[in-house]
Order: C-alpha cells, then structure tokens, then sequence
C-alpha cells in the first residue's frame, strides 16, 4: 500500500451556531515528507472502522451521477489517473462546505478534510476523512508540561473511500466504503456529499462473502481440516438465525467473536480488507441457507448436520428424527460417558 | 418445469470452466451470455446458484456482481464470473446428483420416485419420455415400497415394519444395480385386490416376506427384495395356492360331516314323528282291558256285546291305521336315503382323497338308517301283538 497524493483542507466551525470557516491548500502535501505513522494511520483509518459498502447513486437511482462522481469524472481518466488532485479536493471541500451551509446544519462542526490517493491490491482508491484534533499533553523545551493538540488518527468519525478501479470497470455496485456515524443529522449530510448509497442487493453478496471469509480465514489462517471449517460456518449460521430471531442486526465483529473468539481482532480485519465486508452485515435467507446445515437448539440439545444428509443419514418422521450414523467422537463421547454410569453403578 | 431448470443447470454446469467440486458445489468461471444469464436466474430461482458472483477481468480480481444488476460490460470477452451451483439438489420435482447411487440412498425419493433427474457424474438427463431400463424400473420401484407397507400396515406396523411373529424393518434404500430386475408385482396386486381370503393372503404375504428376508440386515432387505422379486412372487403364489386346496378340504370336510349330522337327525326325526302316534296303541289296549267285559248271562244279542264288538272294532282301526303309517315311514326313510346315496357318491367322486372319510359318514347314517328301519318293525310287531291280545280278550269274554 502506497500513498501518492494527500491533501489537507480544513471547513470547520469551533462553536454551534458560528460561521464555518475554510482554508484550502494551494499544494498538495509532500507524502515524501509525511512522517511514517501520519501514513500508516491514513491508511489504517478504514481498515479499523465499521463501514457500509455501496455505490453512488441519488435518492436509490445509481443511474444519476451525484455531485462528487461528476468531479471524480472531470478529474479522473479510465487509468485512475487524476488530471489535478488539487483542483480536484478543493472543488470537493467547496461542496462539502455548501452542503453544510446549503442545509443550514449549524451544529455540524466540519474537521480537517483528508484526501488522499492510494493504491491497495493493485486498486487505486480515493479517501476522504473527516479528522478533528484531540486534546493531548506535551513537554515544552524548559520541560515544562504543556496541552497541545494533535490530529485524531485513531479513529473515523466520517469518511469515504472509493475504489477508483472498481468504480471506472462499471462493474461493480461496492466500490464507496463510508461511515457515517449513527446521528440521522450527520449520517445524511455526508451521505449527501459523497452521493453514496448503500448496494441495494448487499444482503446476497454478502451473506456468501461471509461464508467465504469464514472458509478462507479457517482454512488458510488457522489451517483448520474441512470438518472444523465446516463446524466454523455452522457456528456462523446459528449464530445469525439466532440474531434473526430476537431481531438484531447482525455484526461482522459479534460474527468473528462468536466463530473465532481467540482471533476475532484478526478475522475482522481480513472480512473487511479481503472481502469487502460492512460491520453491518445484510443477510439473505436463500444464501444463508447455502450454509449447507440444517441446525436447531434448545431444551438442552444442539444439533446440525448438512442438509444432503436428510432422508438419507438423518430421518425424520412425525417429530422423530432418527440418525442412522452419528461422528466417532460422539459415539465415543456417549460410551465413555455409559463406562462411567457403568462404573459408578457397579 | 422442470425440465427447464434441468436443461438450465445441465447448459451451465457444461459451460463452467476450470470446474471443480468443493463443499457441495459446482465452482468454476463462466463467461456469461445474455442466454447464460437468464439460466443462472431461473437457476437462482430455485435457489440452485446465488445469484451473486465474484468476477475477474483478464485474470484480475475485481468485484461482485448480483443477476439483476448486470450491465452490457458484464458480458466482456475478458470478464468471468465464478458461478457456484449446488452439486446435489433432491426434490420432489427434480432431482440433481451425481449418481444413481446418491438418488436411491435417499428414502423419500425411494418411497416416492421423482420424474426428473440430471445425473451431474454422466451429465445425463432423465424424463418422463426416456426409455432408459434403470429409470424405467426406478419407477416402478414404489410398487414394491407400496406393497411392503400395505404389508406392515395391516400389521400395525408403520409404513416400514412388518410383524409376523418377529418385527421386520425395512430401510428402502437401493444400489444401482437393483435396478438392473424389473418390477413385475401385478400378481401379488391382483391377490390382495381379491375379496375372498383377504386377511388370509394379507396373513401368507407376510409370512412369505418374513422367511424370505429375515436373514438380511435391514438396510439390505429391499434390495435384496427388488433382486429376488420373481422368487416371492413365485412363493407367494405357490403358498396362496397351498392354501387354497387346504381350505377346499377343510370346507368338503366340514360339509360332509354337517351332511352326516343332518341325516341322522332326520332319519332318527322320521321315527320320533310317529311316537306320540305310537302311544295311542298302549292307550287304546288299556281302553280295551277296562271296556270289555265278561258276559255270563245273555248272548249276542245283548248291550255288552255290542260295546264289547265296538271296542275290539276301534282297537283294530287303530292299530291298522297305525301300521300303515309306520309302514308309510319306510317310503320316507327310502327317499332320505336315495337323497344323501347321491350327495355322498357325488362327493366321494369328486374328492377321492376323502372318499374313505366320506364313507365312514354315510355308514354312520346308513347306521341310523337301520336303527330306525329295526324300531319301526318293532313297532308294527307290538302293534299286531296288541291287536291279538284284544282280540283274545274278547273271546274269554264270551267264553268261545
């Protein structure tokens, strides 16, 4: 991963109700210069945040360019090469700004608008953040204790980034990655700047993207045999129907703590990278069912088994189900467990 | 329908490239037409294949895509989508697997053939119009599971366990050679369509299984009951025939021995008709001993003699109007006697094997018949006797 342009504007206001006030960079920031955490936290920002996937679009119709693809078509030729990246921001700072004065949101505060131009899996995306400073403490030359501030790095409150690849190909529907906070307020008025919408159909994608996360990160990561893979998946499809049932949302990161606890960290990080998946993740029926288990918990019992097994292996019959082979571990679970009875008894 | 979909999944499966089976399902790159994608939605319909897949171009990664959001530049020479399809969907329907051995290890599809079937391993497709032998079988294979559970319920066993003095469970499931026999059950159909005996052929079927299968596990006894069919059926018969002729003895048995029954009871009927009869004889004797009375004054002329001549007159009508009755019974017992002469040469005819037991009955009645014919004599003797003794009577009366 590399970064070839970044840019800093800033459209903020320090109080409610107070004028925005704007300054916009005539240059681009040297990436040269940058030091190495400013760049390794650049592109950390939405590999750690909970994101929404989707495309641009207005008002559900992806059809209708919205503002900021029209810029991104002025400024960018069919090899993702930007004409000028500077132009480029401020044009979008400019509309940022009007969108907040547009819709009279006084209590928007704006930030420092990060753009920045990389390159991921031989992709070349487009960032921007929305970065406030945080309050920290410093030692002057005297040695004196002194507050100062410093960028927020760690976290994304706002921000957007377009796989500029994916978005040219006009291949794809998930090519905007974009947080928007939970306040309705905020959440639509950046929404409104980007111009981005979620996919419409995610819940098909990614429902099989999650299975594919589980099986790759199963398989390759932890070097899981088949069974244990498929065991993983299983997990994954109690625990979503469970999500269902008490009409949750279901959660990439409650998914990766509840197949891989010890590793939950990790797999999320590689479901969001490698497989473009959201935090909140839409789940489709039919696909889900694709995770080839028939399962159902409760009064005491846990069972499931694959779905091809039914008629043939399993049985069921007016509320009975009869299973005419069960695993080795089971059977030598239960006789271990009758050895006991057995030994007790005696 | 269903042949759509098949055709649908057949014309894709084949279009796959670089296909492999992993997890139950058919993955491979396709390079999509407007015509392979319409397939892949009735596909995605029947929940065959997603609907949304990953695509490359020119080898590279490079996003997702659902059905119904595809645009001209999807169809691109250098774009591939990878395309999963379920290996192995069983429905009541259709059916897709690999195999036959994979359709016939599933119980339900056993018990209730499905019409439609796409073999993925031979890329064959099966409907209702091909005149493939195993397929032809297959369909008929319910015909043998109807009649095992027509069986075991009138046994009270479910659909799958015949009771006949031990449980007899079967698991319909088969192998592919089992198709390999034709299912030939209309015999055994048109024996437990018949009326007649029809809980004793239910009673013999069962017996027939039992003893046939009992020496198999159970997973095996339908198999081996498709490969041996024609070996029960041929039992059944032959048991159900057995039956039959034990069952005609039982009944000419049972008929010659009411015939024995009825015949002595009328023979000994004929003579006990008459015994109240016979009592008037004692009756009129004992009327004559205290009617006739001695004359020892007066001669022919008198009043006694008269009462005397008019009791012997009675007593003689009496006893000649009771001897021609008895003599009467002899005609009666003659008829009887032509009557079941014909009835039992008739039967010992037609059953030779019980001819001896047929003749031991008629002697018993041919017995009966000379009892009879003895006391009837008996009786006509006692009466002539009376009537002499009468007479006598009459003749010291008047001293001659």
């Amino acid at each position: 991963m590399a970064i070839k342009h970044v840019i800093i504007h800033v459209v903020k206001r320090d109080n409610d109700g107070e004028g925005l006030s704007k300054q916009l960079r005539n240059n681009e920031n040297s990436t040269e210069g940058m030091t190495a955490q400013l760049t390794d936290g650049l592109l950390e920002l939405f590999s750690n945040a909970h994101l929404n996937i989707g495309e641009f679009g207005v008002d559900g119709d992806n059809e209708v360019e919205p503002a900021f693809e029209q810029k991104l078509n002025k400024y960018y030729d069919d090899e993702c090469k930007c004409s000028d990246f500077v132009a480029l921001t401020k044009e979008l700072a400019n509309k940022y700004e009007s969108v907040i004065v547009g819709d009279q949101l006084h209590t928007v505060k704006g930030g420092y608008l990060v753009f920045y131009h990389y390159e991921r899996n031989d992709d070349d995306w487009l960032a921007v953040a929305i970065l406030n400073k945080t309050e920290g403490i410093d030692v002057a030359a005297d040695l004196e204790v002194v507050a100062s501030e410093i960028l927020d790095l760690k976290k994304l409150h706002l921000g957007a980034a377009i796989n500029l690849t994916q978005w040219k190909s006009e291949l794809s529907t998930r090519y905007v990655r974009f947080r928007t906070g939970l306040a309705a307020e905020v959440r639509d008025y950046f929404e409104k700047f980007i111009g981005c919408q979620r996919d419409k159909l995610a819940a098909t994608v990614e429902t099989k993207k999650l299975k594919s996360a589980i099986q790759d990160y199963a398989k390759n990561a932890c070097g899981m045999d088949d069974d244990v893979v498929s065991q993983k998946v299983a997990q994954a499809h109690d625990y979503i129907k469970e999500q269902q049932k008490l009409g949750n949302q279901v959660q990439l990161s409650h998914v990766s703590n509840h197949v891989f606890p010890d590793r939950a960290d990790e797999f999320t990080r590689q479901a969001r990278e490698i497989h473009d998946l959201p935090e909140e993740l839409a789940i489709d029926g039919k696909v889900l069912k694709s995770y080839k288990k028939l399962s159902g918990r409760g009064k005491g019992i846990a069972i499931s088994f694959d779905r091809d097994m039914l008629n043939t292996t399993v049985k069921y019959d007016d509320g009975e189900l009869t299973f005419s082979e069960i695993p080795d571990s089971l059977r030598a679970a239960i006789e271990e467990e009758l050895k006991d009875d057995l030994g007790k008894d005696n | 329908m269903s042949t759509e979909i098949l055709d649908a999944y057949a014309l894709v499966l084949a279009a796959l490239e670089k296909k492999e089976l992993q997890d139950g399902e058919f993955k491979g790159w396709l390079r999509l037409t407007p015509q392979l994608k319409d397939k892949l939605e009735l596909l995605a319909g029947e929940e065959l294949t997603t609907g949304s897949y990953d695509l490359i171009r020119d080898g590279k990664p490079l996003s997702s895509a659902n059905l119904s959001q595809l645009k001209q530049a999807h169809f691109q020479n250098n774009i591939r989508f990878h395309v999963e399809l379920t290996a192995q969907k069983i429905k009541s329907d259709y059916a897709i697997c690999s195999e036959w051995n994979e359709l016939l290890a599933n119980e339900l599809r056993v018990k209730s053939p499905v019409k439609y079937i796409f073999f993925t391993n031979t890329m064959t497709l099966l409907t209702p119009d091909c005149k493939d032998e195993k397929y032809v079988n297959y369909l008929n294979v319910h015909k043998a599971y109807e009649f095992v559970k027509e069986l075991a319920e009138s046994t009270e066993g479910g659909d799958s366990t015949i009771f006949y003095e031990r449980p007899l469970r079967f698991e319909f499931i088969l192998n592919e050679s089992d198709l390999d026999c034709s299912i030939d059950l209309d015999a055994l159909q048109k024996l437990l369509s018949k009326d007649l005996h029809k809980e004793a052929i239910t009673c013999l079927m069962c017996r027939e299984l039992v003893s046939f299968l009992k020496d198999n596990a159970s997973k095996q006894r339908f198999s081996y009951l498709i490969q041996h069919m024609d070996s029960l059926v041929s039992n059944v018969l032959l048991s159900y025939q057995s039956y039959v002729e034990n069952y005609t003895f039982d009944k000419v048995r049972k008929e010659y021995l009411e015939k024995r029954t009825e015949y002595v009871s009328k023979i000994h009927g004929v003579f006990d008709n008459i015994a109240t009869k016979l009592l008037s004889l004692p009756a009129g004797i004992w009327f004559a001993t205290t009617q006739i009375k001695e004359v020892e004054i007066g001669g022919l002329e008198t009043m006694a003699f008269v009462k005397n001549v008019s009791v012997v007159s009675t007593v003689v009508v009496l006893a000649v109007l009771l001897i021609v009755n008895l003599i009467g019974q002899f005609s009666t017992i003659s008829i009887m006697s032509k009557e079941y002469r014909g009835v039992f040469d008739s039967l010992a005819k037609t059953y030779e094997d019980e001819a001896s037991e047929i003749g031991k009955a008629e002697d018993d009645i041919k017995s009966a018949q000379a009892k009879v014919e003895f006391k009837l004599y008996v009786a006509i003797g006692a009466t002539l006797f009376l009537v002499g003794l009468t007479i006598w009577m009459f003749c010291e009366a008047y001293n001659w």
